[in-house]
């Protein structure tokens, strides 16, 4: 599968993924794909397992709800190897004393467990996609964010479905938070969930956000209400996506959403960027609510790069530049 | 004919929240499958359902919106708030934690949801006593602080269930006009749009 897409990628002249690509069609598995002094240093400190009574409750709640009732996976390693839970709860605790816990994450590190791994070899890669690749960005405050960011990709990308969806007031925070929370694991095939996770470990940029909207243009999105869609949308993207959205995703640019995810300034506090606006207004999730700030174009490095791209200009005379909303 | 597109009086939109494990999956599926499972998968995001029922002479559809329970998810479960005619706030009577964040989910609500939405407080998982932490008076209390009904269900049992759900209902019909030209319409984040020609798919 991954030659066929990587010969996709070489023909379209793709030079940034085809390198990345590259390894997978070569059969890489997740360790080859990660330097070995990193998955070293993770395995030695693999035992560590100390997080906040708080963070340990919620995986103790969370382990035992983790598993896909639909598939045949998880429940197969759970009824078949009854040291899977512990290991799994192991395994979230010392990711936790690291980059804290969420949930989805245990559905990852679940993931990652079934193929087979050792427990500190999975520890090691479940805490290298998360710290190393930054994949904790999809969780807690920056999923606002990543969830803003798929939008615009969505809008720029397939304008036609982003339509589509908005038509129906299904928003993405009505479908996508599982996608990116879980890496795709709970509403994927097995095999599109590992791919997604190959795509991680390979280091093809932003590749949660193109892969999301890589299923969307090659799904089918016909309903027709806002009911339709909200009860049947999961169980349709379970059964109709395939591999064709890894073609898809290699459509899918994302230049031009770089100033999405940013932590920025406001006057109201630091936010992160949710959206750009046609209007010239970017849209900051504050947390407790957002502000409305006027861009400013990014600089090309001809001089000193601005650190701020966002950072609010002068306010005309009479010119209300930024307001708050809930 | 699916449930999509049997003819109904009135839609109501019905939001689940509380803190995370405290059953508001179960609760849902027991009301509206009539089924429970205690390997329930995480609510990641949020789920939906549709039930159909008669109330008081009129066909009501209520559309449930299941949330996610973590704090992580917060800035997003707000939006959700948008439009809800019912409120249904779970807590666990075996974890006194979920009951002490109940003051925090009623904030809430006051931040983030239409002013006169109905709300009904739910302890579940009362088929546990042994395990019990908060007592039925507390929560009684507590709902009568914020002048709304109480019920202590268990999902498992099936006890209290579709009273909680048919309490909410009938409040906020008795509160939304039953013209179906003002209920049927659309709104953001959705209330409910009419159900047209094409039948759902998966009810």
């Amino acid at each position: 599968m991954w030659y066929d897409v990587l010969c996709e990628a070489e023909r379209r002249g793709l030079e940034k993924d085809v390198g990345k690509l590259g390894a997978l069609a070569r059969g890489a598995r997740w360790e080859d794909l990660v330097p070995k002094s990193s998955l070293e240093r993770y395995k030695k400190s693999y035992g560590s397992t100390a997080c906040d009574e708080d963070t340990e409750w919620r995986i103790f709640k969370d382990v035992p709800r983790t598993h896909l009732p639909e598939d045949s996976w998880f429940p197969f390693v759970f009824s078949q190897k009854q040291d899977t839970k512990p290991k799994l709860s192991r395994l979230l605790r010392a990711g936790a004393s690291l980059f804290g816990y969420s949930q989805g994450m245990n559905f990852v590190a679940a993931l990652i467990l079934s193929e087979e791994y050792d427990e500190a070899t999975a520890f090691a890669l479940f805490a290298y996609l998360l710290q190393d690749l930054r994949m904790k960005l999809l969780y807690g405050r920056t999923l606002a964010a990543y969830l803003g960011a798929f939008s615009v990709a969505l809008r720029t990308h397939a304008p036609e479905i982003h339509q589509t969806l908005k038509r129906l007031d299904f928003e993405p925070q009505l479908y996508a938070v599982e996608w990116f929370s879980t890496l795709f694991s709970v509403c994927l095939p097995r095999p599109l969930a590992l791919a997604a996770l190959d795509l991680a470990f390979a280091r093809v940029t932003d590749a949660p956000l193109r892969f999301a909207v890589g299923i969307l243009t090659s799904v089918p999105i016909d309903f027709e209400t806002f009911e339709d869609i909200a009860m049947c949308f999961k169980k349709h993207i379970r059964a109709q996506a395939s591999h064709h959205a890894l073609f898809a995703m290699l459509d899918v640019e994302t230049d031009a959403f770089r100033e999405l995810q940013r932590a920025v300034d406001t006057p109201y506090g630091r936010g992160t960027c949710v959206d750009l606006r046609p209007d010239g207004f970017a849209v900051v999730d504050l947390g407790w609510g957002r502000a409305y700030v006027r861009r400013v174009p990014v600089q090309q490095p001809t001089t000193k790069a601005d650190p701020n791209p966002l950072r609010p200009p002068a306010r005309p005379p009479g010119h209300r530049r930024r307001r708050l909303s809930n | 004919m699916t449930s999509s597109s049997r003819p109904f009086d009135l839609q109501i939109k019905l939001l689940m929240i509380g803190d995370s494990a405290v059953g508001k999956t179960s609760l849902l599926l027991r009301y509206a499958n009539d089924t429970f499972s205690s390997t329930f998968i995480t609510t990641i995001g949020i789920d939906f359902k549709i039930k159909t029922i008669d109330l008081d002479g009129k066909r009501v559809k209520l559309q449930i919106w299941d949330t996610a329970g973590q704090e992580q998810f917060r800035t997003i479960t707000r939006s959700y708030f948008r439009g809800a005619q019912g409120i249904v706030l779970v807590y666990d009577i075996t974890d006194r934690g979920t009951f002490n964040s109940v003051r925090s989910w009623m904030a809430q609500i006051n931040d983030h949801a239409d002013a006169q939405v109905n709300r009904v407080l739910i302890g579940n998982k009362a088929d546990f006593e042994t395990a019990r932490q908060v007592s039925t008076e507390e929560g009684q209390r507590l709902a009568d602080e914020y002048g709304v009904k109480f019920f202590e269900t268990s999902a498992k049992n099936d006890v209290n269930v579709t009273e909680c759900f048919t309490t909410i209902a009938r409040e906020a019909k008795a509160r939304i006009p039953t013209d179906p030209n003002n209920n049927r319409q659309g709104q953001r984040l959705n209330s409910g749009r009419a159900s047209g020609s094409k039948p759902g798919c998966c009810k």
